[in-house]
């Protein structure tokens, strides 16, 4: 206890040294450095099948190349140590103010009040010196975010205490009294229980089933032809003839079969390694614990990154199960909060988001029970929706395929044609399969449902953060009854389509009910 | 405890609120028969310049060309007519509710939509008018809420004074819950 007091003077001694402009340390430099190369090669990505274009020219002149990239380095250097001395940053009574901007000069002023949460981050190369990355993040503008790239860890730690402590005290919150007695425990220790904490093994069984082998092949399509051509090169120069292997007239279809399936596999192979490595960097040490008044979750081999949540912005919780994860028997459990409208398409998307990794059953029905206590998701029965929802994909799209397919194929290669007919047959059943799966679930708090198609989802969502509700239906559906119903709340919206009008009613009035009579907010 | 004395009165369940039974108010007349009138004049003045870019003396199109710029003004002509028969049809149809405690918005033809409104759930209220709208005395009232902007809620064609009286409700309301 007296430890903790001396140190919490000394901390507030610390704060007042950030009541000067300053700027940040200047180990600082490297992270403006570093970002400045990954936005710009980031976007490279893009740029690469111009860069393909250009190929022939850099094959030609490497040595013009290898100048131009160190210009652009060299430029690049320049803006990030422009951007350094730019930045000043201080701290006065609770409010961050911030200038930054070469050419434009930009001034902010974030108050305490206004910061929504704090997140701290560790890149590797700040381990040394123990410097932490303070990211603010604001509620819904997301033009007020603000970092300050490098602070002694310590003053980072104090200073994200003190921005919570003032939020804690804003009148927003509703003074109920357990939650104060909470706040008062917190603050006299500040206490964190530990409510999950995932293994190297664990993680590697999430790099597996969450895999985006389909997506990374998607990407690499442009790609193709240079990577044939290379890995051609590269094993004759191992003396291995490939085109020989695949050539359907040296080889039997069976043999041409295996070899196409295993070179698949191989590269499968492959991406699933590289999955698993980035799911082990990501969520090495990952621990979920429950501060007073906040959900944090720390992880990274790397660079640590730190999220925190107040379960009162919580909006639901969802389990996440794609088809490999059921072989596994495992489950991804997300907190899902409110989305900025703008960061939806960003990558950012992720920062505000709690996910936990490959949870064994028992271990997320606990998370969930944690979160919301009164919840039945793993005891309520899913009502089915009509088998009309099956219509609009069947005859959009599964109809028109098929018969333009077979029209345009038949009379030329009914071969090919008749191999199509097996692949239609499958989406068909997936297509029912798509419908077996939604279902809907209600009880007196909260809805749940669940959809996918293979893979899983679960929602639990308690009704009373309810947003907006509309019902639509079309004349077909009002003579056999039924309605789509969708809820809309602050971190997405649920439709259910095709469900039973009464049903639809009940639910919509009872959610509207929730929503209006609890008085509680929704943030 | 509580000083004053405890009620528990009988409720029959048709007195639980429901969107069923809701009080649909029309729009404006003049919303429908403004929009009526644009469309004719928007599909009137595309019509105008397909014509006059099939008589204009300038550039004459080859032979298979022409059949897909014929085929090309009859959709224009079909989907105007088609446009505009909806919005007679359509536009008299939209609605709007108000309880103590939320704002629907009923509109659509054969593709049917009830939006409801949770008035503790608004985030801020605007009132739209563009220039036609301020010629009808008409406005737009939009509601925003932490559903994103994809759920803007929106009653259009409401007479001025209506709008901002639906307004000052939804002011009142808030602030009343926030003080108790």
């Amino acid at each position: 206890m007296t430890k903790q007091s001396v140190s919490s003077q000394a901390a507030t001694a610390q704060l007042q040294t950030l009541q000067q402009w300053q700027r940040v340390s200047p180990i600082a430099l490297l992270y403006f450095c570093l970002r400045l190369i990954k936005a710009v090669f980031g976007n490279m990505a893009y740029l690469a099948p111009t860069l393909l274009v250009f190929y022939q020219g850099i094959k030609r002149y490497p040595g013009y190349f290898a100048l131009a990239l160190l210009a652009i380095l060299a430029l690049l250097l320049t803006i990030a140590l422009l951007r350094y001395l730019a930045f000043r940053f201080r701290v006065t009574g609770e409010t961050v103010e911030i200038r930054s901007g070469v050419l434009r000069k930009k001034q902010l002023n974030l108050p305490f009040n206004r910061i929504q949460n704090v997140r701290l981050q560790q890149p590797l190369y700040y381990r040394p010196t123990g410097h932490l990355c303070l990211q603010l993040d604001t509620a819904g503008s997301n033009q007020q975010e603000a970092q300050l790239a490098a602070l002694p860890k310590a003053l980072a730690t104090e200073l994200q205490q003190a921005i919570y402590a003032v939020q804690q005290l804003s009148p927003h919150t509703p003074t109920d009294p357990e939650q104060h007695h909470q706040q008062n425990a917190a603050k006299a220790a500040n206490n964190e229980t530990l409510l999950c904490s995932r293994s190297v093994g664990d993680l590697v069984l999430y790099g597996i089933s969450n895999n985006r082998v389909m997506l990374a092949l998607g990407l690499a399509a442009p790609f193709y032809n240079q990577l044939t051509m290379i890995l051609g090169d590269l094993f004759k120069r191992l003396g291995l003839d490939i085109s020989h292997w695949f050539n359907p007239e040296q080889q039997s279809w069976l043999w041409l079969g295996l070899a196409v399936l295993a070179f698949t596999m191989l590269i499968m192979l492959l991406i699933t390694l590289f999955s698993i490595a980035a799911s082990v960097l990501s969520y090495y040490q990952f621990r979920l614990v429950r501060s007073a008044d906040r959900y944090v979750r720390r992880s990274g081999l790397l660079t640590r990154h730190e999220i925190s949540m107040k379960p009162s912005r919580l909006q639901w919780i969802r389990l996440q199960q794609d088809w490999l994860d059921k072989v596994f028997g495992r489950c991804n459990l997300r907190y899902e909060q409110v989305q900025a409208p703008m960061s939806a398409a960003q990558s950012h998307a992720e920062h505000g988001k709690i996910m936990v990794p490959a949870l064994p059953p028992s271990e997320a029905q606990q998370l969930l029970s944690e979160a919301y206590s009164d919840q039945q998701l793993p005891r309520v029965r899913f009502r089915p929706v009509n088998w009309r929802f099956v219509l609009p994909s069947l005859l959009l799209f599964w109809l028109p395929a098929l018969g333009i397919s077979q029209w345009a194929l038949r009379p030329d290669d009914a071969l090919l044609a008749n191999l199509l007919l097996p692949l239609f047959v499958l989406l068909l059943g997936l297509l029912l399969l798509r419908w077996r799966r939604f279902g809907y679930a209600t009880d007196d708090h909260y809805l749940y449902l669940r959809r996918g198609v293979i893979g899983v989802d679960y929602f639990c969502v308690p009704l009373y953060k309810l947003q907006q509700v509309s019902r639509q239906q079309h004349w077909l559906m009002r003579r056999a009854r039924l309605r789509h119903l969708q809820l809309v709340f602050a971190s997405g919206s649920l439709t259910i389509p095709y469900m039973p009008a009464e049903d639809a009613e009940q639910i919509a009035n009872d959610a509207l009910y929730q929503a209006q009579s609890s008085n509680k907010g929704w943030m | 405890m509580d000083t004053t004395t405890f009620h528990n009165s009988p409720v029959q369940p048709e007195q639980l609120p429901d969107l069923q039974q809701l009080d649909w108010q029309p729009l404006s007349p003049r919303y429908s028969r403004l929009a009526l009138w644009l469309n004719s004049a928007t599909s009137l003045l595309l019509v105008l310049l397909a014509l006059a870019f099939w008589l204009q003396p300038f550039w004459q199109p080859s032979e298979p060309n022409q059949h897909i710029l014929l085929a090309f003004a009859g959709l224009l002509i079909a989907g105007s007519l088609w446009v505009t028969l909806y919005c007679y049809l359509a536009f008299p149809r939209k609605r709007y509710a108000l309880r103590e405690h939320d704002l629907s918005f009923h509109s659509g033809l054969w593709f049917e939509k009830s939006v409801t409104q949770p008035i503790l759930r608004i985030q801020h209220i605007e009132l739209k008018r563009g220039p036609i709208e301020r010629r009808a005395g008409l406005a737009t009232l939009q509601v925003f809420s932490a559903g994103g902007a994809l759920h803007t809620f929106e009653i259009p064609g409401l007479p001025l004074a209506e709008a901002k009286k639906i307004r000052q409700f939804i002011l009142q309301h808030k602030s009343s819950r926030q003080h108790d």
